[in-house]
């Protein structure tokens, strides 16, 4: 007896698309000759890597190259260039809250959806553009820019950080905020509300732990993004790592890099603990 | 009576997708009065509902609402005119991770008020706590103002949702299949708190339902609807059991073809 199946798929093909798209990237990185082998280092490569890594073991308690009689200790240099790395990192982030909710919101389906107005049609559009547009450049290609443009202010690497941060937070909001549950929204509008009033107090406040929780984590990009700023000159912890390394000043080099470990620790574990209050 | 009735729909018909969903419907809902509206799943029960809520607009008839035609207002008088209906969803349509408070205020965004409204929901006064604590009390779920949505039952939900309704302050309320989830004794106790806040605050009410029993018992009317179409409105008391037969007979059983 023939005995025909209901259409459709049998499951879905995501699993096989990931599947198959880890065995292209490993087939790719043996074309280009990348071989496990060539992760074994040479001697004198095998020698950096050593002393480096020995560094590790014996990071620097204070300055070990010259220093002017009253600059200030490793320490107290440390101390300020996190307190700064931390400033900049927040304002940037801060600045970028604020551009980004609206920006979410106006390029947002949900705000414009069952109307049929010009607005409706343009203004997520352009939205949506400007918000990729802010996306597109890279905050170290800003940071050189604006280096160039403006100098080596602390404005500057705020704002290098603060645009790409505003780009990608406006997106993520965006879809949140689209994914939320349309119901409480609908049942607003229903009881007379207008749509922007119906928005935030029916679609926002679902979002809200979510949108969040995602500030949480582009901040914590934020501190890094700081932190790498002083690769550039801008005086955060980076800067201090850089000078260290380009002396082979591997123990100092450790110094600092187990204060941004350090950190990036208080400020996940400090993070957890909000994210889980604004969860319950 | 000297009031006007509250909804005059005549000979509404209702298309969603180019599948008619509701075809000339007729009918009247008194001042005060309460009906149930009656019918099989998938009859247009709460396509009918929406446009008594004036969320619908019909493509064919007339509706008159609160005195007024919802779909030849301004915006503004439209919101206006919802401000005073209080539509209780089937799915109580509640934020979840709000409190019960901030659910229940929720119910006056229709009217104006901007950022007020802001302020309302996150910092509200005494006085306007007691208002909402005393809604609640109505409902018989007083001691849950301040907790999460989410953590309530779902019938503690409905209440919420009612709650909202009343905080509105309507002057009609309707309700989408208020008693679909539970058990019936709590469905008995679901429908006599509706028609008891229906006679204290003086509303007209409006509900869906399927069990005819339960309606027969707690409204004064009883339209049945069926294929979009009213098979009958009578009086509660007039219901002959022929008619809920023919109301709910399976496709193919219909005794009398139409």
């Amino acid at each position: 007896m023939k005995h025909d199946l209901p259409p459709g798929r049998r499951q879905p093909v995501r699993l096989f698309a990931l599947l198959s798209f880890a065995l292209l990237g490993v087939l790719v990185a043996g074309l280009m000759g990348l071989m496990p082998g060539d992760l074994i280092p040479r001697e004198s490569g095998a020698r950096t890597a050593m002393d480096f890594f020995q560094g590790a073991l014996h990071p620097a308690l204070q300055h070990n190259n010259w220093v002017p009689p009253n600059a200030p200790s490793l320490f107290e240099a440390i101390a300020a260039a996190t307190q700064r790395t931390l400033l900049i990192a927040f304002a940037a982030l801060g600045l970028a809250l604020v551009f980004a909710l609206p920006l979410a919101f106006l390029g947002a389906e949900c705000t414009w959806k069952g109307n049929t107005s010009l607005w409706a049609r343009w203004v997520p559009k352009f939205t949506r553009l400007g918000i990729a547009l802010l996306r597109s450049v890279h905050e170290y290609l800003l940071a050189l820019l604006f280096l160039a443009a403006i100098g080596l202010s602390p404005g500057a690497g705020v704002l290098a950080l603060a645009l790409p941060a505003t780009g990608i937070l406006a997106k993520v909001f965006g879809e949140l905020l689209d994914e939320a549950q349309t119901r409480p929204f609908l049942a607003l509008e229903n009881l007379g509300a207008t749509r922007a009033t119906a928005l935030l107090f029916g679609t926002l406040p679902r979002a809200l732990p979510d949108i969040a929780a995602y500030t949480f984590y582009r901040l914590e990009c934020a501190l890094r993004g700081s932190f790498i700023l002083g690769f550039f000159g801008f005086p955060t912890l980076g800067l201090g790592l850089r000078l260290a390394f380009e002396e082979g000043d591997y123990p100092t080099v450790w110094t600092y890099l187990y204060a941004l470990i350090a950190l990036m620790v208080i400020f996940e574990l400090s993070s957890a603990a909000m994210r889980r209050r604004l969860r319950s | 009576m000297s009031f006007p009735p509250a909804c005059v729909l005549g000979k509404v018909g209702l298309k969603i997708d180019g599948r008619p969903i509701l075809e000339a419907v007729s009918l009247q809902v008194g001042p005060m009065e309460r009906v149930a509206i009656l019918g099989p799943s998938g009859a247009g029960k709460t396509t009918l509902l929406r446009v008594l809520g004036a969320s619908l607009a019909p493509d064919q008839g007339a509706v008159q609402i609160l005195d007024k035609n919802p779909w030849q207002l301004k915006s503004h008088h439209l919101r206006e005119l919802r401000s005073q209906i209080g539509f209780v969803p089937q799915d109580h349509a509640l934020v979840p991770n709000l409190r019960v408070w901030q659910n229940v205020a929720a119910g006056r965004l229709g009217r104006a008020g901007g950022l007020r409204h802001l302020r309302r929901m996150t910092l509200p006064r005494a006085q306007e706590l007691r208002a909402l604590h005393g809604v609640l009390e109505q409902v018989g779920i007083g001691d849950l103002l301040f907790a999460t949505t989410s953590t309530l039952s779902g019938g503690e939900q409905q209440r919420v949702a009612i709650a909202r309704s009343l905080y509105q302050e309507p002057a009609l309320l309707l309700a989408d299949e208020p008693v679909a989830s539970v058990d019936p004794t709590r469905a008995e106790q679901v429908m006599a708190l509706l028609v008891r806040l229906a006679d204290e605050n003086r509303l007209p009410l409006v509900v869906s339902l399927h069990d005819v029993a339960l309606a027969q018992r707690h409204t004064d009317r009883v339209i049945g609807l069926r294929g979009g179409r009213v098979l009958f409105n009578l009086p509660s008391k007039e219901l002959s059991a022929t008619k809920c037969e023919e109301l709910y007979a399976l496709p193919g059983q219909e005794e009398t073809p139409r």
